[in-house]
């Protein structure tokens, strides 16, 4: 009896004394809020991490009324090799262990990202520490360094106040792309992989850094940038836009122009194969509502609405248009993934073709379909100042 | 293991059993002794001339009165007992064939209680329980007299069990008030009270009371013979009970639930269960008890019952918490950094800087802490309350945290689950033990620790039984039926049929 009890706190005891494995206290952790890859001068990588300093000493934050949920951030540098490397020439300068578990933000410089996503990539992959949901950019003419040491001004953490900008879906011209989709366009090599952009434009404060367009990134190198438009066509056509604004001409008063607010698109990708060449087409529908208009256009009409409804067509087409040309004709990268479609559905075609991609790609002919229904028209009929 | 402690323990009764046996003697029957100045002198010899033992005699010795000072009712046994004997004190005197205690019994007939007993260990039982005894010289019975008559509370609100719509009324010390409290609520011939008595020294009065006909006769019988089985010198409360017949000794889980409320009991009778009323004390016993006791109010019938399906998940949510929420708070500082949202991470690493203890110490100390303030709440008299929720409430709560011992988002969930606690109070020990571990494991290997302990819980909680009743029913074993009084309260009128938790057989197992 007393011999098996000792055995059992003998083996109850095993529990504790192994330690706590990877009990880390949460003040121990350098959370990383943002990380940020360049190219360094000799071919290194430079990794810099924006890492959350609590703005507390000694809990004498109470006293002063209200805790903050915001907080400062110190940025790091260290150069390495590879990312493994670099993170760990991170721990001089750094008293705690950096934390990857909460990154908001990745931003690549432009010279980085030029060089290509494969140099580094597989690190934020393969480590089960980092999650895969954070949001990835390029800078825009620029390092990846400057964005991250900005100074932030709405939420003081600046991965966050990017992450924000990145996630507000209403202005519908910038591309919010997590990690884990960077990694599945990736696997495919025809297919062209757009990111978020980032635009420093020389700026020292977030405010004045623009998150806007579309970063292209052919076989894994940054090839160009989408600008706004082209970035909306895109969104369109993938199906991912939320919300944006359409502003179109008055179709009955020149100079005058109107704005339709979108609240909801489908947007569907066709491909077929015909006689070895591929036929690709992009259907869009979407609905909105008109926001705003100049004039004095009597909206009861529906001849009136149906001309408002044929002008945002026309704009979509042409967003998509601009977009499809430029990626045909100075890309060479199908940014839709028209070839998974074709590899879906039309294998065995698909599998004669699959080698000269590209070039048939390029010169594909894509039909676009746009049908935009107005819902509502607001709360007036037509402008007060209407005739 | 367990079956190491089980032998123990049934080692350890056995001779607690064995010992109390030797103690069992004096149930052989004595005589009342012939002469009247005998009884005089063994009276005086049983109660070793305690000054609230009085004996007035009648004539040269010919009748004898004995009773307790205090519990009868002095004017009562003036009036109609003291006058008629002196009355027929000569007459006996003079005429022999009067000189008998049927005679004097004629003179009683329109009394409540009135028997023979011939037992003298009987005559001094009934003496102590309240009762005034006549004996007459020359005959070997004497004459019970049930005048009882003492100082009790009247009939008060329950304060353990307050709501705000019912009945507000609760039990009181007296076992017969109970009764007939019960009794008021279920005017029904099948309520059955059976009477007995425990402790050799305090012969407390206890009743079972259950329903016949709804009652499992099984649990019935389990529950007379259990309490027959008790030897104890003392039972000063229902807790006492409890504790002798409770299914598993060892368990944190109550397996016997108590109520202040009679018709809290009324409606666990009408379900099927047995109470038990101890005379000392306003807490009823019910049993058998199951989980879902613990999360069903009366209130809650008596309320509309939306507001019951709505109350009853809150209650499980806060005995979730009560157990687990600072489990929890130590595996996400420790181990799951990752799955705190960002903006609330940095909240919480803010205000955990500066704070030198672990989480789990620190979870600990609070715990401790908040166990101290309650007891002292409970202990002080009450006009020192306010300084315990001074020093509790100000110094605790706040200087500690502002002194930077301990963190904020530790007082707030140690603080959210010491509230959550208090709507099953009547579960708190088990809480604080199912909360203590969890917390240990959870320093240990995170929330896969929590998990683990949990199913260890629920694996021991389903194989403990209530008097034959598993403890988890009806949820396992699966009581469609009855769960609709479980998790929600279904309308009344979707109820009209008793539960069958209670009153179907399971099949018999356990030795």
């Amino acid at each position: 009896m007393l011999k098996k009890i000792a055995c059992m706190i003998l083996i109850l005891m095993m529990v504790p004394l192994t330690g706590c494995w990877n009990n880390r206290d949460l003040t121990d952790l350098g959370i990383v809020a943002g990380i940020g890859i360049d190219k360094a001068s000799d071919g290194n990588i430079e990794m810099t991490v924006q890492i959350l300093s609590s703005s507390k000493s000694g809990g004498s934050q109470m006293s002063s009324g209200s805790a903050q949920s915001g907080g400062s951030t110190v940025e790091l540098t260290a150069e390495g090799a590879t990312d493994f490397d670099a993170a760990r020439n991170l721990i001089p300068s750094l008293s705690q262990k950096a934390y990857f578990s909460q990154i908001q933000i990745m931003v690549i410089g432009q010279d980085a990202a030029k060089e290509g996503l494969d140099g580094f990539w597989d690190f934020f992959e393969r480590d089960h520490e980092v999650n895969r949901l954070y949001r990835v950019l390029v800078v825009k003419n620029g390092t990846a360094k400057s964005v991250l040491e900005a100074n932030a001004d709405i939420n003081q953490i600046g991965a966050v106040e990017v992450m924000d900008s990145v996630e507000n879906t209403a202005f519908g011209k910038s591309v919010n792309l997590p990690a884990f989709k960077v990694t599945e366009m990736l696997s495919n090599p025809l297919t062209g992989l757009v990111t978020g952009v980032i635009d420093p434009n020389g700026a020292t404060s977030l405010k004045d850094m623009k998150v806007q367009g579309g970063a292209v990134f052919k076989k894994a190198k940054l090839v160009g940038y989408f600008d706004n438009d082209q970035t909306r066509g895109y969104l369109f056509a993938k199906n991912q836009i939320q919300s944006t604004i359409l502003t179109i001409k008055n179709p009955k008063e020149n100079g005058r122009l109107v704005s339709l607010e979108l609240i909801r698109s489908i947007g569907n990708l066709t491909a077929s194969i015909e006689d070895g060449k591929p036929k690709l087409g992009i259907e869009i529908k979407a609905y909105g509502n008109i926001a705003e208009e100049q004039g004095g256009l009597d909206l009861t009409h529906e001849k009136d609405l149906k001309a408002l409804e044929s002008g945002a067509n026309t704009l979509i087409a042409s967003d998509i248009k601009d977009m499809l040309d430029k990626s045909q004709n100075e890309f060479d990268c199908d940014v839709l993934n028209f070839n998974e479609l074709l590899d879906k559905y039309h294998y065995s075609d698909f599998e004669k073709i699959k080698s000269n991609w590209d070039e048939l790609y390029k010169n594909a002919e894509v039909t676009i379909n746009v049908k935009f229904l107005i819902k509502r028209p607001g709360l007036v009929t037509k402008p007060a100042y209407g005739e | 293991m367990l079956g190491d402690f089980k032998r123990f323990y049934r080692a350890m009764r056995l001779k607690a059993a064995e010992g109390n046996m030797n103690a069992e003697i004096e149930s052989i029957p004595v005589p009342i002794p012939q002469s009247s100045s005998q009884v005089v002198e063994e009276l005086k010899k049983a109660f070793n001339g305690s000054f609230d033992f009085k004996i007035m005699t009648f004539g040269n010795n010919t009748v004898i009165m004995a009773f307790i000072d205090g519990i009868v009712d002095k004017l009562l046994i003036s009036k109609s007992v003291i006058e008629p004997i002196n009355a027929i004190t000569k007459e006996m005197e003079t005429d022999e064939s009067k000189k008998k205690i049927a005679f004097v019994g004629t003179k009683f007939t329109s009394m409540s209680v009135n028997t023979e007993l011939t037992d003298f260990n009987e005559c001094i039982n009934s003496i102590l329980s309240g009762g005034t005894l006549i004996f007459v010289d020359g005959d070997t019975t004497a004459l019970y007299l049930n005048l009882q008559k003492f100082e009790k509370r009247a009939v008060e609100e329950s304060d353990s069990e307050a709501i705000t719509r019912g009945s507000r009324e609760g039990f009181t010390e007296v076992l017969s008030v109970n009764v007939t409290m019960i009794r008021r609520i279920i005017k029904d011939s099948s309520l059955v009270f059976e009477n007995m008595t425990i402790g050799r020294q305090t012969k407390t009065n206890v009743a079972i009371c259950y329903m016949k006909g709804v009652a499992n006769q099984e649990i019935v019988d389990e529950v007379r013979k259990r309490l027959k089985n008790i030897k104890t010198e003392a039972i000063l409360e229902s807790g006492y009970i409890e504790e002798l017949i409770a299914d598993a000794p060892f368990s944190p889980f109550p397996t016997v639930f108590n109520s202040e409320r009679p018709d809290t009991a009324a409606g666990k009778l009408l379900e099927g269960r047995v109470a038990i009323i101890c005379d000392g004390t306003p807490i009823v016993l019910t049993v058998p008890n199951l989980f879902v006791d613990y999360l069903q109010f009366g209130e809650d019938y008596n309320n509309r019952w939306l507001y019951s399906v709505i109350i009853r998940p809150i209650r499980l949510i806060a005995f979730g918490a009560s157990t687990m929420a600072p489990a929890y708070y130590v595996a996400i500082i420790c181990f799951h950094q990752d799955i705190v949202p960002f903006k609330l991470l940095v909240t919480l690493t803010n205000s955990l800087q500066g704070v030198a203890l672990p989480p789990l110490i620190e979870m600990l100390v609070l715990t401790i802490l908040f166990e101290i303030i309650k007891e002292s709440g409970l202990r002080m008299s009450r006009a020192l309350g306010q300084s315990v929720s001074i020093v509790g409430g100000l110094i605790v709560g706040e200087a500690a945290v502002q002194a930077g011992i301990f963190s904020a988002p530790a007082v707030v969930v140690i603080a959210a689950t010491s509230i959550s606690a208090f709507i099953i109070s009547k579960l708190d020990a088990t809480v604080l033990i199912m909360r203590v571990s969890l917390m240990l494991a959870a320093n240990i290997i995170g929330i896969l620790g929590i998990v683990l302990v949990s199913i260890a819980f629920f694996i021991y909680v389903c194989s403990l039984k209530s008097f034959g009743v598993p403890y988890l029913s009806p949820i396992t074993p699966l009581c469609g039926k009855d769960m609709k009084d479980t998790f929600i309260r279904m309308p009344l009128w979707t109820m009209l049929q008793k539960p069958e938790t209670i009153t179907r057989r399971y099949a018999q197992k356990d030795p």
